[in-house]
Parts: C-alpha cells; structure tokens; sequence
C-alpha cells in the first residue's frame, strides 16, 4: 500500500478534447420523424398499443409493457395536465453552463428568467412530455393544473415547434 | 440448488476527494482492509468480482490497471458497469459465484473515483450516458433553447428533482422534510470516519439556508462527488467454517434486481408509460422478491436496519415506503418522529448513506458493506443501539429504474 502515493500531492491531470464525433449511434427510424413532422400541421400524434390500450407520445414502436409491436398511430388532445414541475432560480450569467456555452451569454436563455419545467400528459395519452411552462408565475403553478400546447408562429416539422404549454383558461374539466 | 453464502469480511476507503491516490491505490485500500477484516490472505481468494461505471473516472478499462494491486493477476476475474447499481450489482455477482457453487471465496470490490475528471461526472461520464439520447434530439430538430433548458435541470439531479417533485405531490410532504433527511446524513456521517459530508449536530435549518437549486432542490439536498471504494469478501458456508473462526459473519439471505421502464422519455425520445417518477415498480418488485427469498413477511418488523441508496432525501423517503418499510405516502411523518434516527425505532441510513458520501461505483456496494457492518456489530459509533438480526442493502441505477437489493441477516437461511 501507499507505493506511489509519496509521490504525488494531488492526481495528475492532462489537458485534451474529445472528438465524440467519433460514435455512431442507430437511432430508431421513422415513427419518430413522422412525430416531428406532423409538428408542421401543429398535431401531436402517438402510438396506441392495442394489447393493452395505452398511447405512446412521443411514440414508441414497441410496448415496453406488453412487449407487442406497435402498429396505431393516434391523433391526441393539445389539452394536458400537469404531473409534476421544476422551477429554476432567476438565470444568471455564468450559471449555466451546457457543453462548455455559458447559455444565457450566447443568448439561449435570458438573464433573470425563471424557467419552469412540467412533465405534461396530454389527455388521452399514458405517458408524459418534459415541456417549458410558459406564461404563468412561479408561484401558481400546481400539479394537475389544465394546460394547452404552444406552437411556433411558424412551424417547420421539427421538436422545437412544440414550445411548450401554457394554462389552458379556456376548457373546463370536469 | 443455491449454497448459503456469508459476507466474512468488508474494507472500505477513506471516502471524500482523494488526491492523495490514484485509483489502483485507492481500491487496494478498500480490498486489504476487507482482507484483514476477514483474516485471510489473498491466496484464499479464488476469484475477483469488480465494478466500476466507466468514464466517471476518466479510466475506460480500470480493471487492467490495478488487478496486481489486489492479488487479482492471474485469476477469474468480471467487471460490472451499470451505472448507479455498481456496486449493488457487483455485490450479486460476487454472491452469484459462491452461491452457484462455482468458487467458495470471493472478493467483490467497486469504486468511483470522481476527482480524476474535471467536472465530477459530468463531463466524461454523462456525455457517454446522455449524448446519444440529445444528439438523436438535435436531429429531429431540438434548437439550443430546449437544449439549454435540458442541461438546466442536469442528467440524473435532474431526473432526481422531477421525482421529487412527484413524490411531494403523491404524499402530501414538504421541502422541509427534505431539510430533516439531509439533515439526518449529515449528521449521521459525522459519526462515520469513511464518510464524505461530516456536519455534526447538522440540523434541517441548516440545510433550508442553502441556496434552492432548482425548486423544489436545495443545495443542502445534493449528494457530493467523492472518491471511493468498498468491498465485501462471500464464504460458502462451508469455507466459513474453514475462515472465520470466532468472528462475526453476515448472512446473505436473499438478494433480488428488477428494472422498470426508463423513466423521462425513454430512450432516444421514445415515450414510456411511468406517468409518476416516485412510483418505482423496479423496487418494490426488488424488495418482495429478496424478502420471499429471504423468508421475511413483514419486513417493518423483521429488518432492524437499512441502508437505502439516496443521493437526493426524498428518495430515502420514497425507497423506504417502495421497500415497505412504511405506507405509501406516510415516510415523511416517520422522519418527523424521529423513527430512522440512529437511535430511532427503524434507523435507516446511519452511516449517512449517499447523500453525504457518494463514489457513485462504491455507493451500491457501500450500503452492503454497511448492512454487513451493522449486523457484525462493528460499525462503530454509528452501530445502531439494538440487535440487529436483519439489514437491508438497496441501491439504484440507469435512469432510476434499475433497483438492486440485499438481504443480510445474523443466521444463515435454513
Ligand atoms: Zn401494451
């Protein structure tokens, strides 16, 4: 024991970057891309799994329950409810930092923003979506209040024309 | 038909940042320690169980580098990477090898040594973990601003912070009950000398005086990035006749590990039908099948200690109800009475557990040490005041849905 320990005052570090372009990961094709472009028409679309009912959103070409293959697709509600939510504390510069960026520096987010994250289930459907709550106060926001999806004013087919939800005022559930 | 099988010996590492070592040192550490608790020499040990999740450490095959450091050179050895449940993982397949027959001693060690990478984990361990669920997302067109706000609520505190979240919601408690668990860690870390977060007479004002990181998780609440490494040597039962002559042993009674559904998504943005990140079917179906296994009914009554993986303190909460230890739902009124105090009536996590020490590759495997400890009656001043004939060991891995869980007892199962 304690061979090479004398040695050292603390553990050796060596500068460097990593090329992560170096992987090459399969990706699940299609069912995905036919999600995100429906994006384009504003409609939030899943699977439905007919062995046991459940709707997938985002889809899946399996059931992880039943273990089936997945052949329904399903047009589903903008309408949603939320499950469970995170605040973040007023963004500061130099705060977050993602993948080296400083992302309220290069304007990503905006400084003394309060971002608040839902896990959304949108009506209909046996699953949740992590989305940004938008237009509301920290302060008011509860765990199974009524929501409605936002769009892009312009949608393209892709994951950031869902921008998130914002309390939907104007349904009544019952 | 499996053997009975006994833990004879366990060492750990001095956990915190531990520069002072490399990772070949700071395993043997753990492994002569456990050695000399056993009483054996390494000759005895016939085969090598390690664990390690790969790149937290900055080291892809640790296994190379250090087996002449713990006599492993030369003989069967497996390595176990599996995210969180390590060190929970790597305790079965030692146990699986003495069970099955296959050897009658074996060493099982596990370790994470975080200060070797620049930002604990985050850097070299998450980009292999996250990297391919956000690179597929940048793909089918995720702009920088949802990528910013992923990156805010972080990878596993992240996922961590939506299961507390859910769980405030599914029990009615308060982040002030959060406060009195992290609280408890620290405390209770102060009476171990392995462990990481030391605060004596911590108390949950304290804690609600750090900055709130992301509501509803303090900075109080956080588990910190340490280094370290635990490891437990099984005897047949046989064997422990031959080796542990006089000294005190822990029986592995039952062990079990399921996996639910990935949580948050799923893979690749798949979606996946756990709606409530704190309902945890991954553990409860651990628990009743290591219980059935180890011949345990009514494990509140029946098990004296546990030592539950919680990196964040409403998952000591949550565990202990999904390890039916109490009711769904009412864990947080047990904290308020005091009842997983060390001296309470079900002490849970008295070594101070994760929250206060956690090598995320030593934490699964440091709960079975701690079990082991407990039952040995050599956990020191953290030994909780009364016979402990039962202990259970839990840990969790992958995106909180892989559960590991150990049942150690006094007497072999019969
Ligand atoms: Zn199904």
């Amino acid at each position: 024991m304690g061979l090479i320990k004398e040695k050292y005052e603390k553990t050796m570090q060596v500068e460097g970057e990593w090329n992560v372009g170096a992987y090459r990961w399969k990706a699940p094709a299609g069912y995905l891309d036919e999600f995100v472009r429906n994006f384009r028409d504003r409609k939030i679309t899943g699977t439905l799994c007919k062995e046991c009912g459940r709707v997938y959103v985002p889809p899946r070409e399996i059931c992880a329950r039943c273990f089936t293959e997945i052949t329904e697709k399903v047009e589903v509600s903008q309408y949603g409810e939320v499950l469970a939510f995170l605040v973040s504390p007023p963004l500061q510069k130099g705060k977050v930092i993602i993948a080296g960026i400083d992302a309220v520096e290069a304007g990503f987010l905006k400084e003394g923003e309060r971002v608040i994250l839902a896990m959304v289930r949108f009506e209909g459907t046996s699953s949740s979506m992590v989305l940004p709550l938008l237009n509301v106060e920290p302060g008011k926001v509860r765990v199974g209040m009524k929501v409605k999806a936002v769009w892009a004013e312009e949608c393209k087919g892709v994951l950031a024309d869902l921008l998130g939800v914002k309390p939907a005022y104007d349904v009544r559930f019952e | 038909m499996r053997r009975n099988v006994a833990i004879i010996g366990c060492g750990q590492a001095k956990h915190g940042r531990r520069t002072d070592v490399n990772q070949a040192e700071l395993v043997a550490e753990a492994v002569w320690a456990a050695i000399e608790d056993a009483g054996i020499s390494p000759e005895d040990v016939e085969a090598y169980a390690v664990g390690n999740m790969q790149g937290f450490g900055g080291i892809a095959q640790p296994d190379l580098v250090f087996a002449d450091y713990i006599g492993a050179a030369g003989k069967p050895i497996q390595r176990v990477a599996t995210g969180g449940t390590v060190g929970g993982s790597t305790a079965h397949l030692g146990y699986y090898e003495v069970a099955s027959g296959m050897y009658d001693v074996v060493l099982a060690v596990s370790w994470e040594k975080h200060s070797d990478s620049a930002e604990p984990g985050a850097t070299t361990g998450l980009l292999h973990v996250a990297f391919a669920n956000l690179s597929y997302m940048m793909r089918i067109g995720m702009d920088m601003r949802s990528f910013a706000i992923m990156g805010l609520a972080g990878a596993a505190a992240g996922i961590s912070a939506y299961q507390a979240a859910f769980y405030m919601a599914r029990s009615g408690c308060r982040i002030d009950h959060f406060d009195m668990v992290a609280a408890k860690a620290r405390r209770n870390a102060a009476k171990n000398r392995y462990a990481h977060l030391k605060w004596p007479g911590c108390t949950a004002e304290d804690i609600a005086k750090t900055e709130m990181l992301i509501w509803p998780m303090r900075f109080g609440h956080v588990c910190p990035a340490s280094d370290g490494a635990s490891c437990v040597i099984y005897a047949s039962e046989d064997a422990v006749k031959k080796l542990a002559v006089e000294r005190p042993v822990a029986w592995v009674k039952g062990v079990a590990a399921y996996a639910d559904e990935e949580a948050d998504q799923g893979e690749s943005y798949q979606g996946t039908a756990v709606i409530d990140y704190s309902d945890q079917t991954g553990a409860i179906l651990s628990a009743k099948k290591a219980y059935e296994r180890a011949g345990i009914k009514d494990p509140r009554k029946e098990i004296d200690v546990a030592e539950i993986y919680a990196p964040f303190p409403h998952q000591e909460l949550m565990f202990s109800e999904r390890l039916g230890f109490f009711d769904d739902g009412t864990a947080w009124k047990a904290v308020e009475e005091g009842i997983t105090e060390i001296d309470g009536d079900f002490p849970i996590c008295p070594s101070g557990g994760v929250n206060a020490t956690n090598a995320i590759g030593s934490s699964g495997m440091q709960r079975v040490v701690e079990a082991a400890l407990q039952i040995m009656g050599k956990a020191e001043e953290h030994q909780v005041p009364k016979d402990v004939r039962n202990a259970v060991a839990h840990a969790w891995g992958g995106q909180v849905q892989f559960n590991t869980i150990m049942v150690l007892g006094d007497k072999p199962k019969r």
